[in-house]
């Protein structure tokens, strides 16, 4: 597996346990907004979880760009996230 | 010419739809400074939805000054001290969890409910949640993009305002849109320079206990975009206005 794909996996699980939906399928273009029960308060645990797992911190530009998976995905790959 | 968006253009939103202007977008460009919840349910009912430190917050005028200098840094260093209140959530719902920075005045709802969260669990939670979002307040207005919105219901002494102007202006030039009633009609939705980064915007009336249904919605709406049309013009310009 690529380090594209690891990481694109590990943020998906990520998601899955912060949302608490196993089963939640995600592609790049998933916007967070059409998630079922999507709300601040599961952004800012999404947030803090990724920044935990990753060990990168996320600044207010970056945050509020943070409309859809395939943004998550581009702004970790930015801070060396996945090769 | 006067091209301010009057209040009742605000009421057909396909006014600014027909001018590519979404409103989520719009509002999405303002930060709250918290008094109470007014100004955040009026932006999640425009699905404007980013996230901010005082959006549910309540804290008195007189404390943003502070909060900026000095209260973000102790926040996004975990070094403020945090209790919980619980407190029902309106009339007739449940018991909430309120956190609250006494040293600041400053109340936060969680969301988070006595009946199904422990304390220690929503302390650890909300130290978190704080320091997450008062780092971005602070990334907020050093970056300077953004317009911070206050509201006062009652009179406030301008020296105050000035003062937490001040702080959100001096590090790179973010204003601060200072929110009262007004006293005419006319100026329901208008914005008026004040100086050294301080606006004054104004709306018909304020909610009754920031409850969603009594919002004026279309004040909030044309001043927010007036606010957003006078206030992020090139710096030149605005000066010379």
């Amino acid at each position: 597996m690529s380090d594209r794909a690891v990481l694109d996996a590990e943020l998906a699980d990520i998601f899955r346990d912060c949302l608490d939906a196993p089963a939640l399928a995600l592609r790049p273009d998933t916007r967070l907004r059409d998630i079922a029960h999507f709300d601040s308060a599961k952004m800012v645990m999404l947030v803090l979880a990724v920044e935990g797992r990753f060990g990168v911190r996320l600044n207010s530009r970056e945050i509020d760009g943070l409309q859809r998976f395939g943004d998550w995905l581009k702004v970790l790959r930015a801070h060396g996230a996945g090769g | 010419m006067d091209t301010r968006l009057p209040v009742a253009a605000a009421r057909r939103s396909r006014y600014l739809w027909s001018r590519g202007v979404g409103w989520g977008t719009i509002l999405d460009g303002f930060v709250s400074c918290g008094r109470d919840c007014e100004f955040g349910l009026f932006q999640i009912a425009h699905r404007a939805n980013s996230l901010s430190l005082l959006k549910f917050a309540r804290m008195p005028n007189e404390g943003l000054p502070a909060l900026i200098e000095t209260g973000l840094g102790d926040l996004a260093a975990g070094a403020c001290a945090l209790e919980l209140d619980p407190r029902p959530r309106g009339p007739d719902g449940p018991i909430e969890y309120v956190v609250v920075a006494p040293r600041y005045a400053l109340e936060l709802h969680t969301a988070q409910n006595v009946d199904v969260f422990a304390p220690d669990a929503v302390l650890a939670t909300q130290r978190g949640r704080l320091a997450l979002l008062a780092r971005k307040m602070r990334d907020d207005i050093e970056e300077g993009r953004r317009i911070f919105l206050c509201k006062s219901p009652q009179p406030v002494d301008i020296a105050i305002m000035r003062a937490a102007a001040e702080a959100i202006h001096a590090p790179a030039g973010a204003a601060l849109l200072w929110v009262t009633q007004a006293q005419d009609a006319a100026d329901t939705g208008a914005v008026e320079a004040l100086g050294g980064g301080l606006f004054r915007g104004f709306v018909d009336r304020f909610a009754q206990d920031a409850e969603m249904r009594t919002i004026s919605h279309e004040a909030w709406l044309a001043l927010c975009y007036n606010a957003a049309r006078r206030i992020n013009r090139p710096r030149g310009r605005r000066a010379a206005s």
